[in-house]
Formats: C-alpha cells, sequence, structure tokens
C-alpha cells in the first residue's frame, strides 16, 4: 500500500515499524489532522461532507487526495459525498484524540502551563509521539479523567476499563482516598455552574487540602475545621493528589 | 420577634434609624450575639439553617438607639437556596447600613470569602472572630490585630455564649467602616466589570458589586435586572456575560471564586498559624459514633428509645396522671362543676363544664394533657438540638433521600417537624431544588407528627406497649418511603447536589436549652391553648345544633366498618383539623376510658398523625407555595390517610395483634 510506505504521514498512536527519524517532522501529519478533525466534527454532529472537510481543512491544499489515500487505506469510506469512518478509522482517530486531551490535561494541571496557545500547540505536538502505553501511564497518573480542560470527552483506554494500576496513580478522585487520608486538589472536573458554586463556598477549590473522615454511609471530608458531607458524585469530580 | 415577609421586592432603601444586620456563614452564632444584642430570644441550635427568616429587634447604646437585623446563614452572596436569597436581598435593599459579620474562628478561610463579597459592597463592617475558644482548643491562632490591619475594619473576638467580648464589639460598632479586601480579577474579567458597572442603574451598594453577582452568572438577579433597567440595557449585560464568558473555558463565578481564595490564603498566612493538636475528646467520639455506618442505626434507635421512655413513660404517664388525676380531676373540676351548678342557665353550664366544656374539655386537654408531654418532648427536643445529633442523622439518611428523588439535607426540615411542622415548613428553605422543597412540604404535611402531637401518641403508646410504639414507628416511616418514592416519581424536577456542614458535636447548653424549652412553652399557651379553647366552642356549638351528630353519622361509613374504630374517634378526627396534638388528645381520652383496644389505637393514632396539615400549616404551605397547590396536597392527603389506615387496620387483624 502506497500511503504506508510514505511512513511520514501517518504515524499517530500506532507503531511505526521504521525506527522514528530523529528530525522528526510533525507538521508531516496530515493524515492524523485530518482524523482528528473529521473525529471532532462528528462529535457535534451533522454529517460529514468533502466539502465541510476542504473548508475546514483550508491550510492542506490536497484534501481530495488525502482522503483518496485514506479511503484505500481503509480508514475511511465515502459515500456519495458523505465521508465516515471505518472500524480501523475510528480507532485510529479515538488514540489520537486521547492523547491530545490527555496532553491537555497533563500540561493544565499538573505542569500548570496557563498560556492557552502554550497548552494547545504542544498537546498538538505530543499527540502524535507518544506511544499507546505511554498515553495510558499518562491517563493513569492522571487518574483516568474523563474529560479534557475544555470538557470534550477523552476516549477511555484500556486502562481506564479495568482501572489497572500498572503507573502508581499521582492523582485520585476524591472518593478513591481511604478515611484518614488528606490530598491536596489539584483540579475540580464539572461543567455544573451550581455544583462549582458550592463547592467554591466551601472552600473546595485547587490547591486546598481535604481529609478524607470516613467512606460509609455517606462521604464525610474535612476541610480546614469544616466536616462536610457529601455525594459521591461530587467527590468523583474533584481529582486531588495524596499528600503526607 | 417580629418575622418579615420574606418579599421579592429588592434594592429600596427603607432604613431610617441607623441598622446593624448580623450576617455570617451558617451555624456561627449570629443568633446568640443577636439575642445578647437585643434581648429577644430568638432560636438558636447546633445546626444551619435554624434561622430562615430575618428577625429584628432594637438595641440601644452609644446613646442612641440601633435597628438589629438577624439574617439567615449564607456562605455566599450569589445565592443558591432561598434562604440565602433573604440575606443578599437584605443587604442589597439598604443604604446606611453597618454589617456586623459573624464568623466561625476555626473556619475563617470559608468566612473571608463572604468578608471579601462584602467589601466589594462597600459599607461599613465590623469582623467578629465568635467561637474563639473553640479555635483555641483546636490549636488555631489568629493575629486578631494584624487582621484587622490587612482588612481595614475592627476585629473583635468573642465566646458569644458565654457572653465574652460582646462589650468590645459594642465599642467597636461605632468605628466600623469598609473593608479594603477586595480580590482582584483577571484584567479581561475587571473590563467587564467596568463595563457593566456604566450600564447599571442606581443601587444602595456599590455597583462593582452588583455587576460581580451578575457576572457569577446569578439568576435570581435576573427578575430585578429586568424591570429596573431601561430597554435594551438587559440584553446588552447579557451579551457582556456571555462574551467575557466565551474567553474562559471554566465558568466566570469559578474563575472569580479562586482568585478571591488565593488572595484569601496569602492573607491567611500572614495572620493564622495552626498547630496540630490530637484533639480526641469525648465530643469528637460521640459525634462520630453517632454517624458511624455501623454503630449509627443503633444509636438512632437508643436515642428514639431515650425519648419513649422520657416522653412517653415519665411525661405521659407519671406527670399527666398527677396532674389530669389529682390536680384536675379531684381538685379543679369538681370544684368548678360545683361553682357552676349555682349558674342558673343550663346552657352555660354545659359550655363551661358539659361533654365538650370549655373547662372539663378545652382546658383539661391542653393544661393537663398537651402541656406536661409537650413541655418535656421540647426539653427532650432541644436537648438534641443543642448537640449537634441531627445533622448527623443527614450522614445517615442520603441514600435513602437520594431514593425519594431528594437528598439528605431534606432530613433536616423533616426531623424538625417534629417539633413544629408549620416552623419545619419554613426551614425546607434551606432546600435547593423547587422539588425538593415541594416533597419535604408534602411529607412534612403529611406524615410528620409535630411534638405536641407527638407527645400524646407517645403517651398514649407509652401506657399500652413498647410493641405498640414499635408498630407505629414502623408504619410511618415505611409510608414515608413508600409515599415519598411515589411522589419523588411524579413531582418534576431533580434533586440538588448533597454538600452539607456537619457542625462539631458539643455538650448540650443548659441555659439554652432551658431558655428554649420555655420559649416553646410560652409559645404553646399563647398559641395552642385559645385554638384548644376555640375549638371546643365549635364542638360545643356543633353539639348542641345536631351538625355534630350528623358529621359523625356520615363519617360512619368510613370510621365504624373501613376501620373498624368506634364512633366517636370521628370526634376526635374533627378536632384535629383544628390541631393535630387536639385530635391527638381526644383519643386519649377515648384510650383512658377504655373505648380502644390496642388495633384501635394504632389505626386512629396512624389517621391522626396522616391526617391533613393543622390549619396554621396549611396557611404557611400557601404562603410558600401558593393556594393551588395547598389544597392539592389536602386533596391527596385527606383519602391518603384512610386508606393506609386501613391498610394497617387489615394487617393487625390478620396478626391477631393483641398489644
Amino acid at each position: 500500500m502506497a500511503w504506508r510506505n510514505r511512513g511520514r504521514r501517518w504515524r499517530g498512536g500506532r507503531l511505526v515499524s521504521k525506527p522514528k527519524p530523529s528530525n522528526f517532522d510533525y507538521r508531516q501529519t496530515d493524515v492524523d489532522e485530518l482524523l482528528e478533525l473529521i473525529y471532532t466534527l462528528m462529535e457535534s454532529g451533522g454529517e460529514i461532507t468533502v466539502e465541510k472537510l476542504k473548508m475546514k481543512n483550508e491550510q492542506v491544499p490536497d484534501t481530495d487526495e488525502l482522503l483518496a489515500e485514506m479511503v484505500a487505506a481503509g480508514l475511511i469510506s465515502t459515500n456519495k459525498n458523505v465521508v465516515s469512518f471505518t472500524e480501523q478509522g475510528r480507532v485510529e482517530a479515538e488514540k489520537l484524540i486521547r492523547a491530545h486531551r490527555l496532553a491537555e490535561r497533563l500540561l493544565t494541571d499538573v505542569l500548570l502551563v496557563e498560556e492557552e496557545r502554550d497548552i494547545e500547540n504542544q498537546a498538538c505536538e505530543m499527540e502524535h509521539i507518544l506511544k499507546p502505553e505511554i498515553v495510558d501511564n499518562i491517563c493513569t497518573i492522571l487518574g483516568h479523567p474523563r474529560t479534557c480542560p475544555h470538557g470534550h470527552e477523552i476516549p477511555p483506554g484500556a486502562c481506564c476499563m479495568d482501572r489497572k494500576r500498572t503507573a502508581a496513580p499521582a492523582v485520585l478522585t476524591l472518593d478513591e482516598l481511604r478515611s484518614g487520608e488528606s490530598g491536596r486538589i489539584l483540579y475540580i472536573e464539572t461543567t455544573d455552574h451550581a455544583r462549582l458554586d458550592k463547592l467554591t463556598t466551601f472552600g473546595i477549590l485547587p490547591g486546598t487540602i481535604v481529609r478524607m473522615h470516613q467512606r460509609q454511609p455517606s462521604l464525610v471530608v474535612l476541610v480546614g475545621e469544616t466536616q462536610l458531607a457529601l455525594d459521591r458524585e461530587i467527590a468523583q469530580n474533584i481529582h486531588v493528589v495524596k499528600t503526607e | 420577634m417580629h418575622h418579615d415577609s420574606h418579599d421579592k421586592i429588592i434594592l429600596k432603601d427603607v432604613a431610617a434609624v441607623p441598622t446593624i444586620a448580623l450576617v455570617g456563614n451558617p451555624n456561627v452564632g449570629k443568633s446568640v450575639i443577636f439575642s445578647l444584642l437585643t434581648g429577644n430570644y430568638v432560636t438558636v441550635s447546633n445546626y444551619p439553617g435554624t434561622t430562615v427568616e430575618i428577625a429584628k429587634g432594637t438595641s440601644s447604646f452609644d446613646g442612641g438607639a440601633y435597628r438589629i437585623i438577624d439574617t439567615p446563614g449564607a456562605n455566599s452572596l450569589t445565592p443558591r437556596s432561598e434562604d440565602e436569597k433573604v440575606t443578599r436581598d437584605l443587604l442589597l435593599s439598604q443604604n446606611s447600613m453597618t454589617v456586623v459579620q459573624v464568623a466561625d474562628s476555626k473556619n475563617l478561610r470559608r468566612s473571608l470569602i463572604l468578608t471579601s463579597q462584602l467589601a466589594e459592597m462597600g459599607m461599613p463592617m465590623v469582623l467578629v472572630l465568635n467561637m474563639a475558644d473553640e479555635a483555641k482548643s483546636a490549636g488555631i491562632s489568629i493575629d486578631a490585630k494584624k487582621l484587622a490591619e490587612r482588612l481595614g475594619v475592627p476585629v473583635v473576638e468573642t465566646v458569644a455564649t458565654e457572653k465574652r467580648g460582646i462589650n468590645k464589639l459594642i465599642a467597636s460598632i461605632a468605628l466600623a467602616r469598609s473593608c479594603s479586601f477586595k480580590a482582584s480579577n483577571h484584567p479581561y474579567i475587571r473590563s467587564s466589570l467596568e463595563k457593566i458597572t456604566d450600564i447599571l442603574p442606581a443601587v444602595p451598594v456599590a455597583k462593582q458589586s452588583v455587576a460581580a453577582m451578575i457576572l457569577a452568572s446569578d439568576e435570581s438577579l435576573h427578575e430585578w435586572l429586568r424591570t429596573t433597567c431601561a430597554d435594551g440595557q438587559f440584553d446588552t449585560i447579557e451579551a457582556i456575560v456571555k462574551e467575557t464568558q466565551s474567553h474562559f473555558r471554566e465558568p466566570l463565578g469559578y474563575l472569580m471564586g479562586r482568585r478571591r481564595l488565593d488572595e484569601i490564603d496569602s492573607l491567611l498566612h500572614d495572620v493564622m498559624t495552626t498547630e496540630q493538636i490530637d484533639r480526641s475528646s469525648w465530643m469528637s467520639v460521640a459525634g462520630n459514633l453517632s454517624q458511624h455506618p455501623v454503630f449509627g442505626i443503633p444509636i438512632l434507635c437508643l436515642v428514639l428509645y431515650l425519648i419513649y421512655l422520657f416522653v412517653g413513660k415519665f411525661a405521659a404517664g407519671t406527670c399527666v396522671n398527677f396532674i389530669e388525676e389529682s390536680i384536675f380531676g379531684h381538685y379543679i373540676n369538681p370544684a368548678v362543676v360545683w361553682l357552676v351548678s349555682y349558674l342558673p342557665i343550663p346552657l352555660l353550664r354545659d359550655l363551661l363544664v358539659g361533654k365538650f366544656g370549655l373547662i372539663t374539655m378545652g382546658l383539661t386537654y391542653s393544661i393537663a394533657i398537651v402541656l406536661p408531654i409537650v413541655g418535656f418532648f421540647f426539653l427532650a427536643f432541644g436537648i438534641l438540638e443543642d448537640t449537634g445529633y441531627l445533622p448527623r442523622l443527614t450522614i445517615m439518611a442520603n441514600k435513602g433521600f437520594k431514593v425519594l428523588g431528594m437528598n439528605g439535607k431534606a432530613v433536616l426540615p423533616i426531623v424538625l417537624g417534629l417539633g413544629c411542622v408549620t416552623m419545619a415548613t419554613l426551614t425546607t428553605r434551606i432546600l435547593d431544588t423547587k422539588k425538593e422543597r415541594i416533597m419535604a412540604t408534602f411529607l412534612l404535611a403529611l406524615s410528620i407528627p409535630c411534638s405536641a402531637q407527638l407527645g400524646v401518641i407517645l403517651g398514649i403508646l407509652g401506657k399500652l406497649s413498647l410493641s405498640a410504639f414499635v408498630i407505629f414507628v414502623l408504619v410511618i416511616l415505611s409510608q414515608l418511603l413508600v409515599v415519598g418514592f411515589l411522589a419523588g416519581k411524579l413531582v418534576p424536577g431533580r434533586a440538588s447536589d448533597f454538600i452539607i456542614e456537619i457542625p462539631p458535636f458539643r455538650l448540650p447548653q443548659l441555659s439554652n436549652v432551658i431558655l428554649k424549652t420555655i420559649s416553646r412553652i410560652e409559645w404553646f399557651l399563647k398559641e395552642a391553648v385559645p385554638i384548644f379553647l376555640l375549638g371546643t366552642f365549635v364542638l360545643f356549638v356543633a353539639d348542641k345544633t345536631g351538625v355534630l351528630d350528623a358529621l359523625v353519622a356520615a363519617a360512619k361509613p368510613v370510621v365504624v366498618t373501613l376501620l373498624m374504630l368506634p364512633q366517636e374517634t370521628a370526634v376526635a378526627f374533627v378536632m384535629g383539623f383544628l390541631r393535630r396534638d387536639y385530635g391527638a388528645a381526644g383519643l386519649y381520652r377515648l384510650y383512658e376510658d377504655g373505648l380502644l383496644n390496642p388495633i384501635q389505637v394504632i389505626v386512629s393514632l396512624v389517621i391522626v398523625t396522616l391526617f391533613v396539615p393543622c390549619i396554621a400549616n396549611f396557611f404557611v404551605i400557601i404562603k410558600e407555595h401558593g393556594l393551588k397547590k395547598a389544597l392539592a396536597m389536602t386533596v391527596v392527603i385527606f383519602p391518603l390517610a384512610v386508606c393506609i389506615g386501613a391498610i394497617v387496620n387489615i394487617i393487625l387483624r390478620m396478626l391477631h395483634y393483641s398489644g
């Protein structure tokens, strides 16, 4: 297959048979980018047509050519003008999206990068070079987050399904703390305004140290001297690093 | 004490006398300080949400008169529940007001969130660090002087329950000034705040603070905005909010809150030190046990059993026997009968000492039967309220209430209903969603017996047997679950998040418990006794005119045939319309006279418990939810009560229950 021999055009997420060239040029990842574009367009719903892709993918002149290559590679299929994933294509796109969004989480919450542009650029580069096993390790360290900082869903990997602890997770959700353990809040993963508001007024914000007091019949945590009882579901939104 | 109705009109100036508002997080001791400043007693308890309405009083010091306002506890001035809204609306509605912010010294961080919001409003304020003793024993020391410098307002340390520091507080009120502690915002948010501030119409507080509330997506302000803003301005503001939000991925309120807390943390770093102290005191052990997954339930049963012993056995048995039989039976009633026999008109004689006599029935019921029972129940309940046991029940019950479509927080109004269903209906304001409020109101009206009624019920069951008491509790609890579950499916809406503060477990304070019991007994005498007398009079008239007989005859198919109760119980049910405890007292008399067998006792008590809400409660439901909902609830409750009574009757008869 022609596209496979080019070797440099599509390497996201999957093992490359040849060793990586040292002067890896991430701009040559048109197929990856197009896969991601189709995936995000699908998330927002509606039909994906060749015209739509061309419009959104202006900077790459040879979209038609690329699409043809992708069809040949069995990544996508086109019916008249409508583009859709094949099973293989969907899997590959998910891998890329997963790597990208996990990278965003890593950069925002752990590495504390503040500039939105830096986060985006770095994540765009990282998605192409991270091996799937390493992506899973990042996911585990971050405590298997379900959404990226923008609130989009992160496709779950094998590590999320069985929650197996290959890498020691540095980030836990609050409800995973055992009673007596404390954790510092790293980030809160919810888009529910009312919930965030309430947590804010109780002083539960990134940086706050929370101690698990009891886990049954409801979670009770200590924030400073305040004892708070709260739903497990809310605690699952709160990601912490263990202290002590 | 004067309760203000909770008006929707906000932002208008009504202050004439200098006003001092007590503001603070829930359960920090605002009401204690209010009582100390004004001399008025308001209910004080150890759980958040005791005060749900504004209380006003006056006080004079420094040679001038002041109006003092006690407000419901608020964690934030961007309200998420009705009681927080009451406080925020009050703050927005008056200028020339001094704010005394009461803070829990143990939880200074959380209190300062409110401080910085008050600072934005710009009114003169004083910060009170209450419970200074508890903070000290928790190893927290606060440099009040430094804190005062940094905030730019007087800071006073107090232990309000021991009256310590109150004079200093009074002296500092004259020195109140607006707080200089303001959180900085992201430059983009700051410019949006300025834009909104320019558009806003005049308000009694700093416009900047209202702008901040709007940006933090405070929907409770929308109605006000729409009415006060000129055409198009509202839309402009909305557009600014939307545009600003589009620049950030996190909600603006959250971002502003984070900035606020960052600044608070750096302030705390300078003024507060915490020492690790091992604090496994007896009280904290007791508190932990009462919310323990294994020991919590037996402790709950023990608490119920102790109340049963105290109120059912001791108060209703020993005390009522003495007062009713000895004092009323042997002395008062015979004496009155003898005196009245000199009255020339037989009708008047009947009115006073007849079957439905004001003295032989009205006064005997209220003073001889209900008062002692209720008095002791108030005492027991007051002790429970003071320990902080009640909010711990929310931990135990959260999962169960989730099934009902509410959350554990709803336990509070429901348990408080055991005190007074009418007051508890107001407490439903602490619940966040409309669904939860309606459901709690409904369940309160249906299945929670109020203190007086519960007392009398305990009295009857105490004389009968412990097994009858257990059956009664089980019937009420299981129907609460079943009806609650069904109502949860029918009432639209969703449950809110369950986050509730659990106050520390404390040894009950004797003086507060006694004061509270006395004030409740006073309330009972003022409110219940006249209704007992009025009710007796109504019954008397109905009896003489034959209406009562007709009513009893009409109820006969239900009461006698379906429920297999003696037809006199119909009279007790009619009495229950007026006040539930009045109906229960009627049953008490019937039982004493040997007219009810054990099954009939349980069935009639279940019905009188579930029966239509009393008149006072009915009016509060109208006030909170409107006439339509109040009527709908009553229409549902009436047949429901009869049905459940019938079911209990059938089951107990099948089991050949004999007491």
